[in-house]
């Protein structure tokens, strides 16, 4: 899928890659089985496969100081990240024919783990990067910076605030003029409150405009359940147990809750239940979020620390020839 | 604050968002830290001496593994490659570096170094064969055949030009590698030297008297001296019934290693001690006169005259004079007389005799007369293969019948010990095949014995049998020894330290 899409990207480092394999497998089994034993990292064919493998892992390294260095217009990011992507999937291939198919002692079965980590958390990284963006813009039609998901959770509430003030009026336990310091400001006849509209297979965030008519007896009944229930889901911490956090269940007490009201509250009610379906896909993009950036933590830290530990394995194995 | 407008809402998020660390970055910023600390501090020890042994890559062999700790300069010269398959590795300086490590704890003598190119001398460092970190049970002389094969398979490549052809059996396995032939048949069981009249299977018999008409003959204990009748097992009718250790005593007491604490075991035995006449043969076989065996022709006659003396004297002298000095006895007509003529006599008999068939000549093949010694030298080998070695005290659970049939074999007819001694009494090539096949399928099989019926093999390398670590200072004159009096020498002479069990 992802060659077929860029095929004249990846196509050169994939030849280059399994061409590498290839031939160090080649090379070393044929040098192997001239010399009777499989030979290691100190043979001629095991130096110089583990040579490669060591540039390419300095090489991949270089990903970092690039990222900080965008400035100076080292090559276009899609042309590293593929170089990294298929040169750092030949290095643990290329570290295992040079260590002669074997673990080897304790540090360099340290190394080898070491490599096979950051080369599975790779991999799991790069599947989580195709796959998990195609299905957030699938399935959170409401994703925003990921960093910022507590700021719009927070002007969701206040969205679903004005909305109440717009529709229902005051709060009539006079809490929320107290916390908003709204009472001197008088609720407007319009209020704007963001939307997601859907037309046809497209979905995408707008701008809404509500007009107050909610008869006073449903405004004290929505004031109260958007209190207890609307404005803590739609805060930035979720409460737990709270009927909103699944669809279905939100879907079950909003009809209650609708149930209760006439045709204009049913509307404040509906668009009550937009706003949480919008924090809900919120705490979903969050959730994802995590997976899809959270193996680069992994992945670097392990990355840095192989990087470390093959300086001082070249070191040694000079030492030790 | 309350937002109406879309201009507002668009400022909700700050525009330097992006410099602020969201959660995965600062994961991966902790992280990153932490692991390379934890790599430098990992590193760092294991460069240094208390974690050296990280290095290393694979456990040592139980021989080395007291060097596993910290002691990797007892075998590596720093920045020096020291397998042979490693860059540089066969540098002449770098394997001389590396083996004088080596032989500074295990001094072998080289592998008929004089015999072989300085070439191929150059490359040979120990780790060729000796390869360690490959485990605590890893065994460094217990190598695989292509070891041996590389060199033997090619001989005229290896051995220098003025000894091409010297040894016969190496050219000989070479010939057959060459052909894609198995190993040759053992040369050293073609014949036997030994001077010896004897016969297994008359002496395997009950009674050690097969013929039907022999049965008054027959041996049973009440015809043995009293000290040596328990030392034998009788059949059911009171017949000796000799058993193989009856005569071959294992030599396992000279090879047990009383340090290694455990008891002696017939596990140490590799061979048996020589046939002694006097502890094997004596209880059947008793002589007229107590000669001692083992003595040269003027030491038999010497002993000869003083045995007839010894009899003489006691059968002339009567009890009552026994200890009295000449010319002190109470009855001068039994006083000992002058016994020169008649010992004389009686003992130029005896030493006729002892040219007899029936006497010396029984057992022995008799020298002739201007040679040192009566007999002649009965020439059984102490080792019969070899250039090979092989250890009894291994193959304890094998019947001795199933290497020696020809000494259990039924007489067909009357006894005839010298034709009987000249048959080898050892089976072939095709008798330890029947077990032992080699290790490396890719070589030819053995040829094998099938009737043995063995299905499970046991393994057949060279290092079964040979030893790598054999040399002797090849000269003129000892090239004129034949080869296995050379081989039997120098094998003697490695084999002293003992197998690594």
């Amino acid at each position: 899928m992802l060659l077929r899409k860029n095929g004249s990207l990846h196509a050169p480092w994939v030849l280059l890659a399994v061409g590498l394999i290839l031939i160090a497998a080649i090379w070393h089994y044929t040098a192997s089985r001239q010399a009777g034993v499989w030979l290691g990292g100190s043979s001629l064919v095991g130096l110089v496969v583990g040579s490669v493998a060591g540039l390419i892992i300095f090489g991949e390294l270089l990903l970092w100081p690039r990222k900080r260095l965008r400035r100076y217009r080292l090559g276009p990011t899609r042309v590293w990240l593929a170089a990294h992507l298929w040169l750092g999937l030949a290095v643990f291939p290329l570290a295992w024919i040079h260590a002669g198919y074997r673990f080897g002692g304790g540090f360099s079965s340290v190394l080898m783990w070491i490599t096979l980590f950051v080369t599975v958390s790779g991999l799991w990284g790069w599947l989580m990067q195709i796959l998990l963006p195609r299905w957030m813009l699938e399935h959170l039609p409401a994703e925003t910076i990921a960093s910022q998901v507590p700021q719009v959770s927070a002007q969701l509430a206040r969205d679903a605030r004005q909305l109440l003030v717009a529709t229902c009026g005051l709060d009539p336990s006079g809490q929320l003029e107290e916390r908003l310091s709204i009472a001197a400001d008088p609720p407007p006849a319009l209020t704007v409150v963001g939307a997601l509209r859907q037309r046809g297979a497209v979905q995408g965030k707008t701008l809404a405009s509500e007009v107050a008519k909610v008869p006073a007896a449903e405004g004290v009944v929505l004031w109260r359940q958007f209190q207890d229930v609307v404005e803590p889901f739609l805060a930035d911490r979720i409460p737990a147990g709270t009927p909103l956090a699944t669809e279905r269940t939100a879907d079950l007490w909003f009809d209650r809750l609708r149930s209760t009201c006439s045709g204009e509250g049913r509307e404040v009610v509906d668009r009550l239940a937009e706003l949480c379906s919008q924090r809900r896909q919120l705490q979903q993009q969050r959730t994802v979020h995590w997976w899809l950036h959270g193996w680069i933590a992994l992945h670097a830290a392990a990355s840095v620390a192989l990087g470390w530990l093959l300086i001082v394995h070249i070191y040694l194995a000079i030492r030790y020839w | 604050m309350q937002i109406t407008t879309g201009k507002q809402r668009s400022q909700r998020i700050p525009l330097d968002y992006y410099r602020r660390a969201d959660g995965p970055l600062r994961l991966k910023r902790i992280l990153s830290v932490a692991a390379l600390t934890g790599a430098v501090a990992y590193g760092g020890w294991v460069a240094s001496p208390s974690g050296i042994s990280q290095v290393s890559p694979g456990p040592l062999s139980r021989a080395h593994a007291s060097l596993e700790a910290s002691a990797c300069e007892a075998c590596h010269t720093l920045n020096l490659p020291i397998r042979p398959t490693a860059l540089n590795g066969q540098n002449v300086a770098h394997v001389q570096s590396n083996n004088a490590r080596c032989v500074t704890c295990h001094p072998a003598p080289g592998h008929f170094a004089s015999a072989t190119r300085q070439e191929i001398l150059d490359q040979q460092s120990c780790s060729v064969c000796h390869d360690e970190h490959l485990g605590l049970d890893h065994s460094l002389t217990q190598l695989a055949d292509s070891n041996c094969v590389e060199c033997h398979g090619q001989i005229d490549q290896v051995v220098v030009a003025d000894r091409q052809g010297v040894s016969p059996p190496t050219y000989r396995f070479a010939a057959a590698t060459a052909a894609g032939q198995s190993h040759p048949e053992f040369r050293s069981l073609l014949r036997d030297p030994g001077t010896i009249a004897f016969s297994h299977a008359q002496h395997l018999s009950p009674g050690q008297m097969p013929e039907p008409d022999a049965l008054p003959l027959r041996m049973n204990r009440d015809r043995m001296p009293e000290e040596a009748r328990d030392r034998y097992l009788t059949d059911a009718e009171g017949f000796v019934q000799l058993r193989c250790d009856d005569c071959h005593e294992s030599d396992a007491p000279l090879n047990a290693k009383p340090e290694a604490g455990r008891p002696l075991s017939l596990r140490d035995a590799r061979g048996f001690l020589p046939i002694s006449f006097e502890r094997h043969c004596a209880a059947c076989h008793t002589m007229p006169l107590k000669i001692p065996h083992g003595l040269d022709r003027t030491q038999t006659e010497a002993a000869v005259r003083v045995a007839v003396a010894a009899q003489q004297v006691l059968e002339d002298t009567p009890a009552s004079n026994v200890g009295r000095p000449p010319g002190e006895s109470d009855d001068p007509s039994t006083e000992t007389r002058p016994l020169d003529d008649v010992v004389r006599v009686r003992a130029d008999q005896a030493l006729l005799m002892l040219s007899d068939a029936q006497q010396c000549g029984k057992c022995h093949q008799l020298a002739a007369a201007d040679q040192p010694s009566i007999v002649a030298p009965t020439s059984l080998p102490g080792r019969w293969l070899q250039a090979g070695y092989f250890a009894h005290g291994d193959h304890l659970n094998v019947a001795c019948q199933t290497c020696h049939a020809q000494a259990f074999a039924p007489l067909e007819s009357r006894v005839d010990s010298r034709a009987e001694s000249a048959q080898v009494m050892i089976g072939g090539l095709s008798t330890c095949a029947a077990c032992h096949q080699p290790t490396d399928q890719s070589l030819p099989a053995l040829p094998s014995d099938e009737a043995q019926g063995f299905e499970l093999r046991a393994g057949g390398d060279c290092v079964d049998c040979h030893r790598y670590h054999v040399d002797w200072p090849v000269s003129e004159s000892k090239l004129q020894i034949p080869d296995e009096r050379l081989n039997l020498q120098s094998l003697r002479r490695i084999d002293l330290p003992g197998r690594a069990d």
